[in-house]
């Protein structure tokens, strides 16, 4: 059995219901802005979770964007690597066989990557 | 009439049809049903949660803490002094009461405030009552200490 209250959580992670001050109380989010959301009692544990998806945007927003960055230095590493494998193979056939098939498994994680975000992006369009 | 001391919170349960009646008339004791049972007229809406610091009843919660209302006192150091109509720290009662055992049950003066002192110095915290409207004594089992 949980006991859940309507609560308003400060931007110092201060959470308050029913007109007072929850002492322990752990925020769920890493909004650090103010906003609004459920304060879930469970025996003497008590979990704040913001129902303001403003701030969850906002994280997914920022991983989108990190994501981005790494997506596309991986891309350029996997440039560099074809590139200088090319070479090589035009020195010594087969001896730029590393750097190719180095490239090929960065080109693979940055799929990955990309999926993720495509992920995120579609989870963040869901909110409401 | 059946009498449960959780930590301080009583429930008491009806044996006969009019045995309710017959209590509040022989102890001058407010009770009320609550669910199926009846509890104090004071404790019918306790709250079913506390916030630390917050006034829970009577007195400034010690702790956060979500359950039946028995766990809140026990979570909060809280029992129900009956002669008062109030919630007071457990920790306050300074009651002394004595226990004699008469065959299955043991026996006392009147009804056992919890948190009083037995003879060995422990403070009453819960307990299982029994009393009798045609001796009008209560006798009791299951007496545990804090």
């Amino acid at each position: 059995m949980s006991k859940i209250l309507n609560a308003t959580c400060d931007s110092y992670g201060k959470v308050t219901a029913e007109g007072s001050i929850i002492p322990g109380a752990v925020v769920m989010t890493q909004g650090k802005q103010a906003s609004s959301g459920l304060a879930i009692f469970e025996k003497e544990k008590v979990t704040y979770i913001t129902a303001n998806t403003d701030d969850l945007v906002t994280v997914i927003e920022k991983l989108i964007t990190t994501l981005t960055k790494a997506a596309d230095a991986l891309t350029q590493a996997a440039t560099g690597l074809n590139s200088a494998g090319s070479g090589l193979n035009s020195l010594a056939p087969g001896s730029g066989a590393g750097c190719i098939s180095a490239a090929t498994a960065i080109n693979s994680d940055v799929s990955d990557l990309n999926q993720v975000k495509t992920d995120l992006t579609t989870l963040k369009g869901a909110l409401k | 009439m059946k009498i449960k001391c959780l930590h301080g919170y009583f429930i008491f349960e009806e044996q006969r049809a009019g045995e309710v009646s017959d209590f509040i008339s022989i102890t001058g004791l407010e009770i009320e049903q609550k669910d199926q049972n009846f509890v104090f007229s004071d404790l019918v809406d306790a709250p079913d949660f506390s916030i630390q610091g917050k006034d829970y009843l009577d007195l400034p919660a010690t702790s956060n803490y979500e359950g039946e209302p028995w766990e809140i006192f026990e979570a909060n150091g809280f029992v129900y002094d009956y002669d008062k109509g109030l919630i007071v720290a457990i920790a306050s009662v300074t009651n002394l009461v004595t226990l004699y055992a008469a065959g299955n049950f043991y026996v006392a003066e009147g009804l056992i405030k919890p948190g009083s002192l037995n003879q060995a110095g422990q403070k009453v915290k819960s307990y299982t009552a029994w009393f009798s409207t045609d001796t009008m004594k209560f006798k009791y089992s299951e007496v545990s200490y804090v």
